[in-house]
């Protein structure tokens, strides 16, 4: 178990490193900071000037060895957008996004896997195949469209949920939280349901195939021969079999709702990571984008461990080998 | 624990339901696509921050919104000699804490503006020095005669040196030492609104200042800003009311914001022209089928490129009929504008434009590579695509370089262009002279940064520093006239138009728009709903 554990550390600490080298690569591509920063009035010595200071005249394998030295010692710099600490603005942001997500994978899981569980069991009812129609809809339309079409409708038509922001927020301690107040829940509800659309309708496909297909094998047979009851059979014996495959996809979805909120928080101005990470690219601001890719990259290894972590718990058989 | 609150909305009505008890007191939340990037007035140089921070802090003097001086912290000033101004300072005034304002505050801020960190020095280059007379007159002296000075002068925004002192705020933030600042996120002006708070890219509250000097034009008590990055999203936003006004509205929703009978869209000319430049130095054109030479280097090729563009049809099918077709590269708003020269060199005409390639070599025109930003100007994409078509018609086939302002923007700096948009507001002076030294003066160290086709003519730029310290206004009229004229019939760049400001809010409200684009709060008057 321990082995185990420290091969996966080592393999998250490669999977960093190349991370935080392509990145820089990348930062080639996105262009320049200077002009956004210096305004378009500035001399060539001016803007010459700044970007020495930045040290962007440099190599490039000499910045990155200088941010890796800097990140190392968790100094990620100051932010060229809003010149303050990158730690802290990313800080600042995380909470929005966490609770989002948080929200959002729950409405997933909580309403895709028993949606998909009732598809797999009744497969040929009216119901099932309804959702079956529904679903198609949800995993095609992309995210911005749900967006502005449920701002159109809840915000312009309704009036009743606000088109943008977090509402009212209260701070504990460092976390700033949306869900002590009634408008932190208004502003929530429209995000969360954008994000969590896609992977809701890919959960109760995964749920309903997985679940299909372990109702056709053989201890399933053999528990009906026994004489369990139905529930038991459908709930302890055949969902606790397909949920190996779902907390896998799980684990890798929370992931990339995580990262990859980008979309729903530009259309509904959520102020989190992805929110952060665009008007980062837009501006130039490689700090931020710098401490971002790798804080996703950490995020996405540890994510993966954990999920090694609960199959262990999920199937004895992995826990008998060792 | 804090709570932040924004219960605007709620909070009129319920003011209304109460009847009186908060009577006059007007909220108003507006947008833009992006947040000010600081609050420290000297720690960024960006427009909009510039702007921003206008309504905190203030200068000696300020521009209202027709962009005419009027005086602030300065009641009056004269001028001693022809490099020194003699200002006396308001009294009586108190920043945002209570302190007072007197000379000793503005030799600071100067001082402060010249720290490394600071990237407003370059907007107050002419400055030579800030001295105390005594408590309330200081002395301005200029590098050389500046007739522009009071212009210049705005972008100096007084901070309050005792509490600067006490914040370690001496220093504007320096990004190249990594530091932040005090000032970054809080803020202590005479301005005519103090800061409460501040979540960047989430919501920044202002309240008016009680204890402000002037008499206030504006009849609001609370302003909040919410920037939303998303055009759709402010829109929907404008429309549902949740926002009370926005800044840059994309054009294509104009007709949509006009439909809904609670709204307004107040349009108007703004100050930065789009113009179209050319490579003009390098011995063989960059990005074009022509080898061996560059055919911009011929006049007759840039009047032909002129004579392509339809500025009309430009207007007419891109911009929605939102935009002022331009004589040159000067927008008749700004300070000293030949506004007799502000009419087309030539007509449009692809004949005259086809007569002119053969006569220069190019019967059948050439190929050519076209660097457009896509994030920067107003339609700034559609406008390439369709100037792209006009000069098909003429033989010019364009190979469209479409990337967005960090890429382009480092290809203008690097001269890595042949046929390139670009644009200028002459801010933040709002004078011509800033314009013409950025874009069409010979690039060198200190002029010429928007000068990436290198035009170059001696004749024009002799004129420069006689415009800059020109003090009689007659005689530096005819100087820049005469500037203008060498430069436009050389066709140093071919001037499109004047794009839109493009504002819109609930109706009643009056925001005093400016052709800078900039929202003075102390100009706003909400009417009760």
């Amino acid at each position: 178990m321990l082995r185990f554990l420290l091969g996966r550390l080592a393999n998250g600490a490669i999977v960093m490193v190349l991370v935080s080298m392509l990145s820089f690569a990348l930062f080639n591509f996105i262009g320049d900071p200077v002009s956004n920063l210096v305004g378009e009035n500035a001399t060539v010595n001016e803007r010459e000037a700044m970007r020495q200071s930045l040290g962007l005249d440099q190599p490039l394998p000499l910045q990155y060895l200088k941010f890796v030295g800097r990140a190392v010692q968790g100094e990620f710099g100051v932010s060229y957008r809003n010149i303050e600490p990158v730690s802290r603005v990313i800080a600042s942001r995380l909470p929005a996004t966490l609770e989002l997500s948080l929200i959002a994978a729950l409405l997933a899981l909580g309403v895709g896997i028993p949606m998909g569980v009732y598809a797999g069991l009744h497969p040929r009812s009216l119901l099932t195949r309804s959702l079956q129609v529904i679903s198609l809809v949800g995993i095609s339309v992309p995210s911005f469209v749900t967006g502005i079409m449920l701002i159109l409708l809840f915000s312009i038509y309704l009036n009743w949920l606000p088109s943008f922001g977090r509402g009212e927020t209260v701070m504990l301690g460092v976390w700033s939280t949306g869900f002590l107040t009634v408008t932190g829940w208004k502003s929530l509800l429209m995000p969360a349901v954008t994000l969590a659309l896609f992977q809701l309708t890919l959960f109760m496909r995964l749920t309903r195939t997985q679940m299909m297909e372990v109702l056709r094998s053989e201890y399933i047979k053999f528990a009906r021969a026994r004489g369990l009851r139905e529930r038991s059979i459908n709930y302890r014996h055949a969902l606790r079999n397909t949920l190996i495959p779902i907390i896998t996809v799980a684990g890798l979805q929370l992931g990339s709702m995580i990262a990859f909120s980008i979309i729903t928080e530009t259309v509904f101005q959520w102020p989190g990571l992805g929110l952060l990470i665009i008007q980062a690219i837009n501006f130039g601001d490689v700090p931020v984008i710098a401490a971002y890719l790798l804080l996703i990259a950490l995020l996405f290894v540890l994510i993966n461990m954990v999920v090694d972590l609960l199959y262990f718990a999920v199937d004895p058989r992995l826990r008998a080998q060792r | 624990m804090k709570i932040s609150t924004s219960f605007k909305r709620g909070a009129i009505g319920l003011a209304l339901g109460l009847a009186m008890t908060a009577a006059g007191a007007n909220t108003f939340t507006w947008s833009s696509n992006l947040d000010a990037l600081s609050m420290d007035p000297h720690s960024t140089n960006n427009s909009f921050t510039n702007a921003f921070v206008s309504n905190i802090y203030e200068s000696l003097v300020r521009f209202n919104d027709k962009l005419q001086i009027e005086p602030a912290l300065a009641t009056s000033w004269k001028v001693v000699s022809p490099t020194v101004w003699r200002f006396t300072l308001r009294q009586g005034v108190k920043f945002h804490n209570g302190e007072s304002f007197d000379a000793d505050d503005v030799v600071f801020s100067w001082q402060r503006v010249n720290t490394p960190g600071s990237l407003v020095k370059g907007n107050l280059s002419d400055l030579k020095e800030v001295r105390k007379v005594d408590a309330f007159t200081v002395d301005v002296e200029t590098n050389s005669p500046l007739p522009t000075l009071t212009n210049e002068l705005v972008q100096l925004l007084v901070m309050d040196k005792g509490w600067s002192e006490q914040n370690r705020a001496t220093e504007a933030s320096d990004l190249g030492r990594q530091k932040e600042n005090f000032a970054n996120r809080n803020a202590n002006g005479t301005g005519p609104f103090k800061l409460i708070s501040r979540e960047v890219d989430t919501r920044t509250v202002l309240a008016v200042n009680p204890g402000w000097w002037d008499k206030p034009k504006h009849n609001l008590t609370q302003v909040m800003f919410t920037p939303i990055k998303s055009d759709a999203t402010r829109t929907s936003s404008l429309i549902s009311g949740g926002i009370d006004a926005a800044i840059n509205v994309p054009l294509q929703d104009v007709q949509r914001l006009k439909s809904v009978p609670t709204l307004e869209v107040v349009q108007g000319p703004e100050l930065r022209t789009i113009f179209m430049g050319m490579d003009q130095s390098r011995d063989e054109l960059l990005y074009s089928d022509v080898k061996g030479k560059n055919p911009f280097k011929d006049v007759r090729v840039r009047k032909a490129v002129y004579q392509a563009i339809d500025v009309e049809a430009l207007k007419r099918s891109v911009m929605r009929g939102a935009s002022w077709p331009a004589g040159n590269l000067l927008s008749p708003s700004l300070n000293g504008s030949p506004v007799s020269l502000n009419k087309r060199l030539l007509p449009y005409s692809p004949e005259a434009a086809k007569a002119l390639l053969a006569e220069a070599g190019y019967p059948s025109g050439f190929t050519v590579g076209m660097q457009c930003p896509n994030d920067r100007y107003v339609y700034d994409e559609a406008l390439c695509l369709a100037m792209s078509s006009m000069l098909a018609k003429v033989g010019i086939k364009t190979n469209l370089m479409i990337e967005p302002t960090a890429k382009w923007s480092v290809r203008l700096n690097s001269n890595d262009v042949s046929f390139y948009m670009v644009g200028h507001a002459g801010l933040p002076m709002a004078d011509v002279y800033g314009l013409l030294k950025d874009v069409v003066a010979t690039r060198t160290g200190k002029e010429g940064s928007l000068n990436a086709g290198k035009y170059s003519n001696p004749k024009f730029d002799a004129y420069l520093p006689q415009i800059a310290s020109e003090i009689d206004p007659a005689k530096r009229a005819r100087l820049i006239e005469e500037a203008v004229a060498i430069e436009r019939a050389d066709v140093s760049h071919i001037p499109l138009h004047q794009q839109p400001v493009t504002w819109a809010s609930r109706k009643g409200i009056a925001m005093a728009q400016a052709p800078d684009n900039q929202l003075r709060l102390w100009l706003v008057n909400v009417a009760p709903r």
